[in-house]
């Protein structure tokens, strides 16, 4: 078998969450970053056994995942001249602010239009759907290609966290809630449409309800 | 809250970094006390980040952690405080 079809089949990995972020090694890095991965596990798993310490195995397993998803990343920024860091300062302590809830895990609810997670040009989907605060858990539906939907599909807290956020209000950690939270489905291959399209449109409607601050989850 | 990797990259104006898998960024599926760890440390970082593209790596470890645990001592400490 030549060299690149070895490390290939050494890193076909199966499709469950488990693996979600080390598939970017097999998929993103070049060969010699691949080798260096492979080679690195194995030394590992044996230090490990050695240290009896499975702990020397998960850091380096997750320190890989982080490059991967960097790689990841960097492809996905690569079309963008993105300038610094926006700022905008919090103007009410998170005690009496009013929170909304924005995620890019690709929910809906039922009734409403899935979102495209695929088609025949496969570019995604850079539309949001609106998000009541009060959606029951059983009306809440999710369509993304690109992650493991049973987590979500069991605790929707997971990736969106709408009952945790109702906990927090009863705390008194966060002073109030927005009555409309928003989901965008995070696979947008035309992502110059949400930049100036979707997603200014949601930042107006957020500040038009008086939102002081958002929390966003990606998946 | 922002899966690990991303968020150097993207350079969002707040991060709480997890180190949690893809599609998992609040943690575990009916874990609780671990959502709710990982929202009020998000809010903390929205309340106390003083500039753009702050990021925060979260210590947690998958799997590995006890949430129920940090949440009785965020309680103690906020008796104490």
């Amino acid at each position: 078998m030549e060299s690149e079809e070895l490390l290939k089949d050494l890193l076909a990995i199966p499709r469950s969450a488990a693996f979600n972020r080390v598939r970017y090694i097999g998929q993103l890095m070049d060969e010699t970053e691949q080798t260096e991965f492979i080679k690195g596990l194995f030394a590992k798993a044996v230090e490990s056994r050695e240290a009896k310490n499975p702990e020397v195995l998960f850091d380096f397993l997750e320190t890989w995942e982080e490059k991967g998803m960097a790689a990841a990343a960097e492809r996905a920024r690569a079309p963008f001249e993105l300038g610094a860091a926006p700022w905008s300062p919090l103007n009410a302590p998170i005690n009496k602010a009013k929170v909304a809830l924005v995620t890019t895990g690709g929910f809906y609810v039922t009734g409403d239009e899935p979102f495209i997670t695929d088609g025949p040009e496969n570019k995604g989907d850079h539309s949001y759907r609106v998000i009541p605060r009060t959606t029951p858990a059983d009306k809440l539906e999710v369509s993304h290609l690109h992650y493991d939907l049973s987590g979500p599909k069991e605790d929707r807290n997971c990736v969106f966290p709408i009952d945790r956020a109702e906990d927090l209000v009863k705390d008194g950690v966060i002073g109030s809630l927005a009555d409309t939270y928003y989901s965008f489905m995070g696979f947008i291959m035309n992502p110059e449409l949400l930049a100036e399209e979707t997603a200014p449109k949601v930042a107006r409607l957020l500040k038009a309800d008086g939102v002081d601050a958002v929390v966003l989850t990606t998946t | 809250m922002m899966n690990s990797g991303l968020a150097e990259v993207l350079e969002p104006p707040r991060v709480a970094r997890v180190r949690f898998p893809f599609g998992r960024p609040m943690g575990e599926p009916s874990n609780p006390d671990q959502s709710r760890v990982i929202l009020e440390d998000a809010l903390e970082i929205l309340e106390t980040a003083t500039e753009p593209g702050t990021v925060v790596h979260l210590p947690y470890r998958w799997r590995r952690e006890n949430y129920a645990q940090i949440r009785q001592d965020r309680a103690k400490a906020r008796t104490r405080a």
